[in-house]
């Protein structure tokens, strides 16, 4: 489960990951087509709402939440669009002699040239103007 | 929703792409550890692991992925002895130039620029932390397939240490959208 969904705006419209009446998923790309008219685009929690709406069909899923109302967004300045990041960064382990895999994710949002907000499934944020900094201290360390 | 990605690893001629929890650098082109075929000390000059292929394997449904790096905590606790290293390839190497990973048997690799016609040098993997990662796969990858693979192998000295090593973690890095 993903503690986080993404939310796009252009003016007064808007579109987000999971369609809010009948949770039926947007791919990214609904957002990739319309970038020249991105105004606003941000990291949203999932609520309890959201989650069984995303989970009909699904009762054996946890119900495994954020339990936080924190965000990250950034708002787009005209033709800015495609200066946007955003992602779930995944880091995958795996051991060398040490059996398992474990997976950790921040969620990354910003501009290019500008700071970059990086934030875990705590809602903890940190900022950094390079797109690659080292995030352990965020995410944890394997 | 969200990718399912898994860690495979490269065997055979084909080769085989295997999915790995663990993996155990040996001479013998296989990929479940085993203890079955260690790294010799060598008596003089140095021995190889068998070359590893690894990379990601990207199934389900996803928009995007890419940015796919890869690095360890800067160092490697093993005894390897003076010149000894974990080394990995100058870059990350497609399906379609896969090379399998040759040597002798219970003795030593073939040395890994020798040996791949995709690897050109190769550099101590202890030099690719979180904050400076190895670019393994700069492509976009937007459906269900395999990224670039990263190729890796244990240099033996003669001073090095016997016995099983230490646990060691590696980590990818991809994004997602």
């Amino acid at each position: 489960m993903i503690p986080y969904y993404w939310l796009a705006e252009f003016g007064d419209e808007f579109i987000q990951q999971f369609d809010p009446a009948t949770g039926v998923e947007n791919l990214f790309s609904v957002v990739q087509d319309r970038l020249n008219e991105l105004t606003c685009i941000g990291w949203y929690p999932v609520t309890p709402h959201m989650f069984k709406l995303i989970h009909i069909g699904d009762p054996d899923s946890p119900m495994v939440i954020s339990n936080n109302d924190k965000y990250i967004t950034v708002n787009v300045p005209d033709g800015r669009g495609c200066d946007v990041r955003i992602a779930r960064r995944n880091y995958l382990s795996y051991g060398f002699d040490l059996r398992g895999v474990s997976l950790r994710t921040a969620f990354v949002l910003g501009l290019d040239g500008e700071e970059y907000s990086f934030m875990n499934g705590d809602g903890e944020v940190i900022t950094d103007t390079n797109f690659n900094p080292d995030l352990e201290a965020l995410i944890g360390k394997v | 929703m969200v990718a399912t990605v898994t860690v495979v690893e490269a065997t055979d001629a084909g080769p085989n792409w295997n999915t790995i929890t663990n993996c155990r650098f040996n001479t013998s082109d296989e990929h479940d550890p085993v203890l079955t075929y260690p790294i010799p000390i060598p008596a003089a000059g140095f021995n190889y692991s068998y070359w590893k292929s690894v990379a990601l394997n990207l199934a389900d449904t996803f928009t995007r992925i890419n940015n796919v790096r890869h690095y360890c905590d800067g160092a490697i606790s093993w005894g390897l002895g003076t010149g000894g290293a974990v080394n990995r390839g100058n870059t990350g190497i497609a399906d379609g130039s896969y090379v399998q990973s040759t040597g002798t048997p219970g003795t030593t690799g073939t040395e890994v620029v020798t040996g791949h016609s995709g690897i050109a040098s190769v550099s101590a993997i202890t030099s690719d932390t979180s904050g400076s990662p190895f670019t393994v796969d700069s492509a976009n990858h937007d459906s269900a397939e395999r990224t670039n693979h990263i190729v890796m192998q244990v240099k033996v000295d003669t001073d090095a240490t016997n016995g099983v090593q230490t646990a060691e973690t590696f980590t990818w890095i991809y994004d997602e959208i």
